[in-house]
């Protein structure tokens, strides 16, 4: 069977026309999303330190304990998410809230789905609307 | 419609650069890393199984290069000699380094491939006429050139007496303006694919510029029994004979060996074999671990195992005045069914597993171009089939291949040895069969999503 390809009627050099507007597209495009990705976001001072548990990880359960601290001492009140990415993209994340159990200690239960790397990345919003981002790299989890 | 298709990837191709280069470096959030590993990758084999070559019709280096070439004309002739060896060569390097760098997990570095590519694209094509980086260069397109064997769709001649009758072969030559010959109207075949005379998808980039320039109507796209062409020993235009063509056959090889590395290279036990070679090799450096795998991988073992099964079909059914080479290489083709299984179950299983990454991906790339949410939080409710759901597909993908080569070396059996097809056809079957049996234990392996360090 056959299918009739849609025929084009011959248009002379048509890329000469066509190129114009889509170069020009291109180029606006490009700029604004180069100026968008120089904008930061807010980050603040406090500093976030974390030990994970078991110490070396498997597939299974684990947990994820974080300090967070500023130069007045423990920073208490802030939410703290983990999102949980293998080193490979298109695979489930992990997500878990970390829950204060000590001023200013933050523990985050989750569990490592699939062996291999991951990177747990932390985002943490101070009482006073500041962020902290960590991004923790857990090389080889055992099945 | 074709030039609308390709601005499309134009700009998903600068998205990935941009966000590639600019957004955050981490490839799970990355739409560099996630849509050309797992959208691109999947959606590219999925494509050319069901329908035909339509993203090398697509393809946006062929744009710019269209655009390039306004200003350059090229004159030289890419030396035909080399045949497909280089991008043969070429396309295992590519493979090489992608497990090497562990470059799914590196949105800058496949941010600046793609840039590589396009440069590569434009450079090759502003030196040399016609499609070379198509035809020569580009890794690719390899693929889809051999994966497109097994394609529902080609484009062909739909009466060939018109074509006896043609004296003008436009679809080769194109059609210029009468009253200004330099004016290029409609092109002909870039890839010298003379349609009379073509056979099946071999090199054809599905532009249809033949279906155009054809003043007679004559050049259509029509469905084909897939894989059929792999059989077929006619002459065919630009290529000649398969069976005299050891470079073809070596591709086809590399393209179904390196379905199997690929997939094997995502699972546990490469570590462990890694970790062996290491020893013995007395190296503690990656590169050359890798490397040795990959030389015994898509070379030294399937040159042994396809020598050792035309050896045997030699000894079978004797009286054929062919040599164990040329059995190998007339043998050969029959695994491309077998390959485009496995890449499918591998390949299919990320896309099938990881396509709805692409809305929280976008979520984040618009928080980082704008700081801002205009897409909404990221949600990563749903980002696809349950792994587990996968494994019929994939066990359906690889035995479906499996079937598809065991048929492709009966018919080549029964042409090249048609009194003892069946002893000539048997070593060929028991290699599939085990082949078989490897790629499914492969992919019953957990998936380890890791780059493959040695020393863990």
């Amino acid at each position: 069977m056959l299918v009739r390809a849609a025929r084009r009627q011959p248009r002379p050099r048509d890329l000469r026309r066509l190129a114009p507007p889509h170069a020009r597209g291109l180029i606006v495009l490009a700029a604004g999303l180069m100026i968008a990705s120089c904008t930061g976001r807010a980050t603040t001072a406090a500093d976030l330190s974390w030990t994970i548990s078991p110490q070396s990880a498997a597939v299974g359960p684990a947990t994820l304990t974080m300090t967070l601290r500023d130069r007045a001492g423990a920073v208490t009140g802030a939410r703290l998410r983990l999102e949980g990415h293998m080193s490979h993209p298109g695979m489930t994340p992990v997500v878990a809230d970390a829950v204060e159990r000590t001023p200013g200690v933050y523990v985050a239960s989750f569990t490592f789905t699939m062996a291999g790397d991951w990177v747990l990345v932390v985002s943490a919003t101070l009482p006073d609307g500041g962020r902290v981002e960590r991004r923790i790299e857990v090389a080889n989890v055992r099945p | 419609m074709r030039t609308a298709a390709q601005a499309v990837l134009l700009l998903v191709a600068l998205a990935i650069v941009l966000h590639g280069l600019f957004g955050r470096q981490l490839a799970a959030t990355n739409l560099s890393t996630v849509l050309t590993w797992i959208h691109y990758r999947g959606l590219l084999i999925g494509v050319l199984l069901l329908a035909g070559n339509l993203f090398c019709a697509a393809c946006p280096m062929i744009l710019v290069r269209d655009l390039a070439r306004r200003f350059h004309t090229p004159s030289r002739r890419w030396p035909r000699r080399l045949g497909k060896w280089m991008a043969l060569a070429l396309f295992a390097a590519v493979l090489f380094a992608y497990e090497l760098f562990d470059i799914w997990g590196l949105p800058a570095a496949t941010a600046w491939i793609v840039i590589g590519y396009f440069a590569a694209a434009v450079l090759v094509d502003l030196t040399f006429s016609g499609a070379a980086f198509c035809k020569h260069v580009c890794p690719v397109g390899q693929f889809n050139f051999i994966a497109s064997t097994l394609s529902p769709l080609e484009v062909r001649v739909r009466d060939r007496d018109v074509c006896r009758r043609c004296k003008t072969v436009d679809c080769i030559k194109g059609r210029r303006d009468q009253h200004a010959p330099l004016v290029v109207i409609s092109r002909g075949c870039e890839l010298a694919l003379f349609l009379p005379s073509k056979v099946g998808n071999l090199d054809c980039t599905f532009c249809l510029d033949c279906v155009h320039a054809c003043p007679h109507d004559n050049a259509a796209i029509g469905f084909r029994v897939p894989g059929d062409e792999l059989a077929d020993d006619r002459r065919r235009s630009a290529i000649g004979r398969l069976s005299r063509r050891p470079d073809l056959a070596a591709l086809a090889l590399v393209f179904t060996f390196a379905a199997l590395l690929n997939a094997f290279a995502m699972t546990a036990p490469v570590t462990a074999l890694e970790q062996r070679l290491s020893v013995w090799l007395g190296t503690g450096g990656e590169a050359p671990v890798l490397a040795a795998l990959f030389v015994a991988g898509l070379a030294g073992v399937p040159a042994l195992l396809v020598a050792a099964a035309a050896a045997a079909t030699r000894s079978l059914a004797p009286g054929s005045n062919l040599g164990v080479g040329r059995i190998a290489v007339r043998f050969a083709f029959a695994f491309v069914p077998f390959g485009a299984g496995v890449w499918l179950a591998h390949y299919g299983f990320h896309f099938l597993t990881g396509a709805g990454t692409i809305l929280p991906v976008s979520q984040i790339a618009a928080i980082d171009a704008t700081g801002r949410a205009l897409l909404g939080e990221p949600d990563w409710r749903w980002i696809g089939v349950r792994a587990g759901a996968v494994f019929p597909f994939q066990l359906g993908a690889v035995l479906l291949g499996a079937l598809g080569s065991s048929a492709l070396a009966q018919r080549i059996a029964e042409r090249d040895f048609p009194s003892r097809a069946r002893r000539a056809a048997a070593s060929w079957l028991v290699l599939i069969i085990a082949l078989t049996a490897i790629a499914l234990w492969i992919i019953g392996l957990p998936m380890e999503m890791r780059g493959v360090e040695l020393g863990g």
